[in-house]
Parts: C-alpha cells; sequence; structure tokens
C-alpha cells in the first residue's frame, strides 16, 4: 500500500495533478472557466514530445515551447469568444479540446491514432520543482495588482467595467496564465508517461482538472492543490476499481456542489491557517525582544 | 454533388434535433445543459437493448425510449439543477450536468463494455431511388421523423397554453410565478421534453448508422452546442438552420476532402462565425442578457 504512494511515477503525477487543478483554477479566479484543458495540454505534450524524440532538441526549449504554444493558444481562442460574453470564451475552449484531438489523431508525424513514444526525460525533482514554481508564482499573483483585479472581475463584471478595468484583456490574460500552466502540465505529462496518443486528451481530463479544484475549493489556490492532492491519493488507494473512476469523480461533483457549493477548503479556512500562523509568529517575535 | 448535399440535408435535421434538445433548455433556463450529450448516447444505448436484446417490435421500441428520455430528464432536473441555480455562476450547472453525464457514461461502458453495440433493424440495407441516385430508407426514415419532431414541438411552443407558460417562464420566473403559473413544474417539463427528444435523436442516429457506442456523447453529442452557439442563442430557428448548413459542410469535407477532419469542421464554424459574427447568426443582443 504505502510502496505505491513513493514510486516516481505516483510523484510525478501528484505533481502534474497539481499543477492541472491549479492551472484550472487560475482562469477562475477571474470568472472563467475552461473546458479546454484537454487540448492545452495535448498541444504542449505532442510539440514537446516532437521536439525532444523527433527533432533531438534539448528539453528545456521543449518546455520552453511547449508553455509558449499553449499560452497562445489560450489567448487566441478565449479572445474570439469573449467578443460577446464569457460563456461563449468557456465554449471556444470546449472547440479548442475538440479541434486539437482531430488534428492530433490526423497528423501522420506523430502516429495518428496510434500515438508515438516519447523518450522519458522527468524525474520527480524536475516536476517538483516546476510545481513549487508555479504554487508560488501564483500565490504571489493572487496578492497582486492583476490577482486583485481578477478578484474584482469576478466579484461583478458591471462594477469593475465602471470603475475603469478593462475587463476582456485581465480575462484573457487570465486565459493565457492558466494555459502556460496547462502546457507545463502537458510537457510533464508526456515526458513522464512517455506514451502520448489522442484518446488521452479526450474531454475526460479537463473534468479531472475542474473536480480537483471544485472538490478542494475554488476561492483560493489552497482549494485547487489540495483537492488535486486528496483527489490523487484516494483514486490511487480504489486502483482496484479504475473502471469506475468517472463516476466516483461525477458523483463527488454533485454532491459536493449540492452541499458545499465553494469547495472543502474556503477562503475562511485559508484566512483561519494563515491568523494562526501569523499569530504564532508575532507570539515567538514579541517573545524574542523580552527575553 | 447533388446527392451528397441530400446526403447532408439529412443529416443535418438529425443534428438540428439535437441542437434543439440543448436549445430549450438554453432558452428557459439561460443555463448548458450538458448531460444531454450522454441523454443521446443513452437513447441509443436503450435502443440496442430493446431491438437487439429484447427483440421488441419497433413499434414498441419507441415509447420505450421516450420513457427512458423522461426519466433522464427528471433524473437531471432534481440532481443537478434544483440546488445549483441558486449558487449564481453559470458554470455550476454546467458542473453538475457535466457529473451526471459521468455517472451515466462510466455505468453504460463498465456494463455493456467500450465496443459498438450493434443495432439492426429489418430495413437496414434497403435503398430507395430517386431518379439516378439511391439512398438508405433509415435516412429518409430520420429526415422525415426528425421534421415531425421539430414541427411538434414548434406547435407546443406556439399554439398551446403550456407551451405559452414555457416562454413566459423564459422570459421573466419571477413575474411569470406572480401570475400564476407553477415555474417548478414548467421547468420541469422543459427538462423532460428535451430529454425525450434527446433519447429519440439519439435512437434515430443509432438506427442511421447501425451502432450505439457508450462514448458517442463526447463526439456527436456536443456538437449541439456547436450548432446553438452558431445559430445565435436563444434562437430555435437559428439553430436548426445552422444544423442543416453544419450537416452539409459536415458531410461535404469528409467526402471531398478527408474523413479524419469531418469531426472539427462544425467547430471550425463555429470559430469563424464567431469572429465576424459574435452573436451567431441570428441571435440578439436581448437574448445574451437572459444568459446567466
Amino acid at each position: 500500500m504505502i510502496e505505491n504512494f513513493t514510486t516516481p511515477l505516483f510523484l510525478d503525477l501528484l505533481g502534474i495533478n497539481i499543477l492541472l487543478g491549479v492551472s484550472w483554477y487560475i482562469p477562475a479566479s477571474c470568472g472563467q472557466f475552461s473546458f479546454g484543458h484537454c487540448g492545452l495540454i495535448g498541444i504542449a505534450a505532442y510539440l514537446s514530445g516532437a521536439m525532444t524524440t523527433l527533432l533531438g532538441l534539448p528539453f528545456p526549449l521543449a518546455i520552453l515551447a511547449g508553455m509558449g504554444i499553449s499560452c497562445l493558444t489560450g489567448i487566441l481562442f478565449s479572445a474570439i469568444g469573449l467578443k460577446s460574453k464569457d460563456i461563449y470564451a468557456a465554449i471556444m475552449t470546449l472547440a479548442l479540446a475538440q479541434i486539437a484531438v482531430v488534428v492530433f489523431k490526423a497528423v501522420p508525424a506523430t502516429g495518428g491514432i496510434m500515438g508515438f513514444l516519447v523518450v522519458p526525460k522527468v524525474t520527480p525533482l524536475i516536476v517538483w520543482i516546476g510545481v513549487i514554481f508555479c504554487l508560488v508564482f501564483t500565490w504571489r499573483l493572487e496578492n497582486s495588482r492583476v490577482g486583485r483585479t481578477f478578484e474584482a472581475i469576478k466579484t461583478s463584471n458591471i462594477v469593475s467595467a465602471t470603475l475603469g478595468l478593462n475587463t476582456t484583456y485581465f480575462k484573457i490574460v487570465a486565459f493565457g496564465i492558466g494555459g502556460a500552466m496547462a502546457g507545463l502540465a502537458g510537457v510533464f505529462y508526456a515526458h513522464c508517461i512517455s506514451w502520448i496518443e489522442p484518446h488521452t486528451f479526450s474531454i475526460w481530463l479537463t473534468v479531472m482538472s475542474f473536480t480537483f479544484a471544485l472538490v478542494g475549493g475554488w476561492e483560493t489556490m489552497w482549494g485547487a492543490a489540495t483537492g488535486a492532492v486528496l483527489l490523487t491519493f484516494l483514486l490511487e488507494a480504489f486502483r482496484f476499481a479504475s473502471n469506475w473512476r468517472p463516476l466516483i469523480y461525477g458523483i463527488l461533483i454533485m454532491v459536493v456542489l449540492a452541499f458545499r457549493p465553494s469547495g472543502l477548503v474556503t477562503r475562511g479556512n485559508v484566512r483561519t491557517v494563515e491568523r494562526f500562523f501569523l499569530g504564532m509568529m508575532n507570539r515567538s517575535f514579541v517573545r524574542g525582544r523580552k527575553g | 454533388m447533388i446527392i451528397q448535399i441530400v446526403n447532408g440535408l439529412m443529416l443535418g435535421s438529425l443534428y438540428g434535433l439535437i441542437a434543439l434538445g440543448y436549445a430549450l433548455v438554453l432558452g428557459i433556463l439561460g443555463i448548458f445543459n450538458m448531460v444531454q450529450a450522454d441523454v443521446f448516447m443513452g437513447g441509443a444505448v436503450l435502443g440496442w437493448i430493446f431491438i437487439t436484446k429484447l427483440h421488441l417490435p419497433l413499434i414498441m421500441v419507441i415509447p420505450a425510449v421516450m420513457a427512458g428520455g423522461v426519466l433522464l430528464g427528471l433524473a437531471t432536473e432534481f440532481f443537478c439543477v434544483r440546488r445549483s441555480l441558486a449558487v449564481g455562476s453559470y458554470f455550476v450547472p454546467i458542473a453538475t450536468t457535466i457529473g451526471l453525464g459521468l455517472v451515466l457514461t462510466t455505468t453504460v461502458s463498465n456494463w455493456a463494455g467500450a465496443n459498438p453495440l450493434p443495432i439492426s433493424v429489418p430495413f437496414q440495407f434497403t435503398q430507395v431511388s430517386l431518379g439516378d441516385a439511391s439512398f438508405p430508407l433509415t435516412n429518409f426514415i430520420v429526415f422525415f421523423t426528425s421534421l415531425a419532431i421539430m414541427s411538434i414541438l414548434a406547435f407546443f411552443l406556439k399554439r398551446t397554453s403550456l407551451g405559452l407558460a414555457t416562454r413566459a417562464v423564459g422570459e421573466n420566473p419571477e413575474v411569470s410565478q406572480l401570475l400564476g403559473i407553477n415555474t417548478t413544474r414548467v421547468i420541469q417539463m422543459t427538462f423532460i421534453i428535451s430529454g425525450v427528444i434527446g433519447t429519440l435523436s439519439g435512437l434515430l442516429f443509432g438506427v442511421m448508422t447501425g451502432a450505439a457506442h457508450p462514448y458517442m456523447g463526447e463526439v456527436v453529442g456536443l456538437k449541439g452546442i456547436c450548432l446553438v452557439i452558431i445559430g445565435g442563442m436563444g434562437s430555435m430557428s437559428g439553430a436548426v438552420i445552422a444544423a442543416f448548413i453544419g450537416g452539409i459542410a459536415e458531410v461535404l469535407t469528409s467526402v471531398y476532402w478527408s474523413v479524419k477532419y469531418a469531426d472539427a469542421v462544425l467547430w471550425l464554424i463555429m470559430f469563424i462565425i464567431l469572429l465576424f459574427r459574435p452573436l451567431g447568426l441570428m441571435g440578439k443582443v436581448e437574448e445574451l442578457q437572459r444568459l446567466q
């Protein structure tokens, strides 16, 4: 049982799932919802896999290219959708996912419907460096001017527009950042699973990423990360029922949204923990001065 | 060329039916009912159960499949929509309906296997000749059944008092409740109708292609959303017109370019339409403001 949780593959997947949850959370923190994560991940995975395996380019270059292409695709599709209304951007990302799968199946260079072999490159160390970088980035983003703008737009689109914010611009930025992070997850995924095929990037991957965020909590990044960790461990423990995995996800989404709509870890929970740590730090600081 | 356009019209009539299932719920509640894709799959799988496994006569299959649609519609309303409308974000009903869809798909694929499930009807290979071209009889049946269902739906919405109540709830739920309309009942009715339309279109698709598949909703069922967007949010006639254009475009692509790209054509059309007409073909600005 325990040894299942310490294999390099499991550690890789744990990190990748955290990236998925957090990358879905970033557009959601601006009130935008993405169905296209499977497409974004798939594009980055295919491009980086082709670069390292078929062209023999170095891995860091592949990471940059994967993040770049996913970022640009996210920006392009959301910008067109946002011409009319928020929900159109979500539907446009769905279009992205559907088109991407068809293109993956049709391109002969990457094996068409059979998929192709990617030389495995990542170790848990590399993945976790990426995860920690992204978590710190998101944490700083949440507390920055841009993060607070996202929050304002999520709370009320109309009010933030009357306050002089260019809401469309910030929504596109949110999709771009989320896309880049999803691209990073895709690059790691391709170089850890080492066999990628179009079927992997079906809509199911998107459902996975937003289940992490919805179950864990979609008010703060900690919720998305907690959800990813919890669900990854839970599903690894229920490995014998792997055929029923989507059913477990479906029931979890319905139950959590019906009885605790903001997820397990709410903003209030995060504030409590922050206050606790702050209080501890203050006390030790004061005691230190006295002593 | 003309033969292919006729084939496209037949496929388009089926797509129109799928799109109407989405457009109804969208028009009344302003939400996307994602479980519709799996209701479509459910209709085809019910067809497989009743035709291939139980050997029921066709005349009994249709009411049985419709009954399945009623149950699925009621389940959607009860489990996914009733609580989640109060949360306020348009994503919550989408997520809960996706959740129910996952439950349905997983149950079916674990129970019946992930392989195509054959549906064979006696007239499957019968050909009808028109002039010097011949078409499968099933395509004609699909075409005329779809047109009949669309006309019944239009009659219901435009001419009956329940249809009037439905449109009133779509316009303004609070005011229609004040005027004595039982809004919960009307919403349930809408979900029942869209469930029945969904299962019937699934059955027709299964009969036309000769097979049902647990994952067919993901590819074919979701195209309904795309058609609703192309036609314009809240405009049923727009969705039907978009469906006919889409059906013709898809058939022409698969014949003259490559079958591989046929599934992406509708989404590409949506991409281009939204680039030049952000509201869709027949959308109105007022309809957009009703969206959740």
